[in-house]
């Protein structure tokens, strides 16, 4: 019985795990390609920025 | 408890996304490499030969010699970069399939994963290039970058809305098939035409100094490099997506052959 009710919790959580899941991976991506100093100290940020810059032009992103 | 419709784990899902992803990744940077680095190379000549354009006080983004970034190093990280966004997407691709898949058009998982790749090109890289262009290093005014930024998510968003109510209504039980294959196609055309007019037109001019056929080269490369990346990402998922044959049958199989 206990075995059956934390089967049934998991399968209720999978989709709102997912969901999460493919939300943190989104704005990892927009992190990457698009962090401005929201986040980071502006050292680390323009660091960032030059890093990925071709990245940023090759995907598409705009950029200054 | 077996599920009518056996689906994997979300583990297998985020693997199989992940994968898929890093395949994407790897053929999107070898294209970038290949198709794209040209045109930036050619951009940063122009950029360091004239002043293309001014970057605001403290925003340190020389190309030269005391750069923050080297310029080996910005290309070999922005390959990297390439590879580590197709993980990423590629996961939440694979989970956005094993949300939607009921409710995408195709009979089997491999054309349901095809068709969600072919819209993710739709919404997420053809939408925003037509309002706001891929530009080489060499155009852009940072004067304007928020305003790009915004229409550029903002565009995807509205893409991404639009397409979920035309795929809506193309298979809405309600209506009759043909009456919903008009009505899909009517609000397609519409709802285009209306994003084309009310999202600002936040692309900046491109300066005299940088040719446009450099314009063109850089844009049709990035195309062709995110293009190949949603192609890559959505036939591998799909395959790793199918069920795997028993080893008990594919045994008899080859006992048998």
């Amino acid at each position: 019985m206990a075995s059956s009710t934390t089967l049934a919790t998991g399968r209720a959580a999978a989709p709102v795990v997912g969901l999460a899941l493919a939300l943190v991976a989104l704005l990892g991506v927009l992190f990457l390609l698009q962090e401005n100093g929201l986040l980071l100290s502006a050292d680390a940020a323009s660091y960032l920025h030059e890093v990925t810059h071709d990245a940023r032009h090759a995907l598409g992103v705009p950029c200054h | 408890m077996s599920a009518p419709t056996p689906q994997p784990t979300l583990g297998r899902t985020v693997g199989n996304g992940a994968l898929a992803g890093a395949v994407a990744g790897g053929l999107g940077a070898a294209a970038m490499y290949w198709l794209v680095e040209p045109s930036i190379r050619a951009a940063i000549a122009i950029e360091e030969a004239g002043t293309a354009h001014e970057h605001g006080a403290g925003a340190s983004h020389d190309h030269g010699t005391e750069a923050l970034v080297s310029r080996s190093e910005q290309v070999v990280a922005g390959l990297v970069t390439v590879l580590v966004v197709g993980v990423l997407i590629g996961i939440a691709f694979a989970l956005a399939h094993r949300f939607l898949a009921p409710r995408l058009p195709g009979r089997t998982p491999v054309a349901t994963t095809m068709v969600l790749a072919g819209l993710g090109f739709l919404t997420f890289t053809l939408a925003p290039a037509m309002v706001v262009p891929a530009n080489p290093p060499a155009v852009g005014d940072p004067a304007t970058v928020d305003l790009r930024a915004v229409t550029y998510l903002g565009t995807i968003v509205c893409a991404v809305a639009l397409t979920a109510l035309v795929t809506g209504v193309a298979r809405a039980g309600a209506l009759a098939p043909g009456t919903r294959a008009v009505a899909a196609a009517a609000l397609g055309v519409v709802g285009t035409v209306v994003l084309v007019a009310v999202l600002p037109h936040a692309a900046d001019p491109v300066p005299a100094n940088v040719p446009a056929d450099l314009i063109w080269r850089f844009r049709v490369a990035s195309l062709a490099q995110i293009g190949l990346m949603w192609l890559a990402m959505g036939a591998t998922c799909a395959w790793l997506g199918q069920p795997r044959t028993v080893p008990a049958a594919r045994a008899r199989r080859l006992v048998a052959a």
